[in-house]
């Protein structure tokens, strides 16, 4: 998996590219740490080019968002594939995520 | 009917390579993209929990993957040399996440909840197998969705 990190102003947003899955899990959680080691960090996560995920993806997911939340943190998932978003609603992780449509709208919504 | 049989060392590496051709395998079905990711995904946590769950990360043991694509008909079956998991157990860990918050436990909930059917057996070498059936939807429109859909659950 590719990750882009792009800082705008207070918010990070990482571009996600490719497999988040047992293998590429740990490296997202680790390129992830920084940030939200930050005080009330402010992060997106753009999934608009992830083409699989799977409960070992969902896993590293959830570990960020309380990670982050342990800070005061905030997480937004942008950019969800049907496929993503259904997998979201199985497991039920659609209620604890804040899913925004696309960057912008989750850049307004902090 | 067609039938890819595979047998994997039960490591990381094999699992990694797995899943590429699970995907090659998949991409022969004549079914839409979410469809398709539906099936990879049936594979994929099913393998994983053989990995994982049944053989303990357990090198010296392997995973056994059996493919069957005959019509509309998607069967998965893979098995592991672990002690496997009673039905009882089975039907609790998929009846409802406990906690949406839980780092883990979701692969099984996954694939009970794309498949219509799940079997859990010993077959004739003691090996335990889970099985996933799912009626390939073809052409089906991006946002019909069943992801509510529950699968019956047997023992064999």
């Amino acid at each position: 998996m590719n990750i882009e990190r792009k800082t705008e102003g207070s918010i990070d947003i990482l571009s996600l590219k490719g497999r988040l899955d047992l293998a590429s899990a740990s490296k997202l959680k680790e390129l992830s740490r920084d940030i939200i080691s930050q005080k009330k960090c402010k992060l997106i996560l753009n999934m608009q080019n992830i083409d699989f995920i799977n409960s070992s993806g969902l896993g590293a997911l959830v570990s960020i968002l309380k990670d982050a939340r342990s800070g005061g943190g905030e997480i937004k998932l942008t950019n969800l594939a049907p496929y993503v978003r259904e997998i979201f609603d199985i497991t039920q992780l659609s209620c604890i995520f804040n899913i925004c449509d696309n960057v912008q709208e989750a850049k307004n919504s902090f | 009917m067609i039938r890819y049989c595979f047998t994997f060392p039960n490591t990381e590496k094999a699992f990694r390579i797995s899943d590429e051709i699970f995907g090659l395998v998949v991409d022969t079905v004549d079914a839409d993209v979410l469809e398709r990711q539906r099936m990879k995904l049936i594979l994929s946590e099913l393998f994983m929990n053989a990995y994982i769950h049944g053989n303990k990360s357990d090198p010296a043991k392997n995973v056994d993957v059996l493919i069957e694509i005959e019509g509309d008909d998607f069967t998965a079956t893979v098995k592991d040399q672990g002690e496997g998991i009673a039905k009882e157990r089975f039907k609790e860990m998929v009846q409802s996440i406990s906690n949406p918050e839980d780092e883990s436990g979701r692969g099984i909930t996954i694939v009970h909840k794309l498949s219509d059917k799940v079997q859990l057996y010993k077959d004739k070498d003691d090996k335990f197998c889970i099985r996933a059936i799912r009626k390939i939807e073809k052409q089906e429109p991006a946002a019909k969705k069943r992801p509510g859909k529950r699968s019956k659950v047997e023992a064999m």
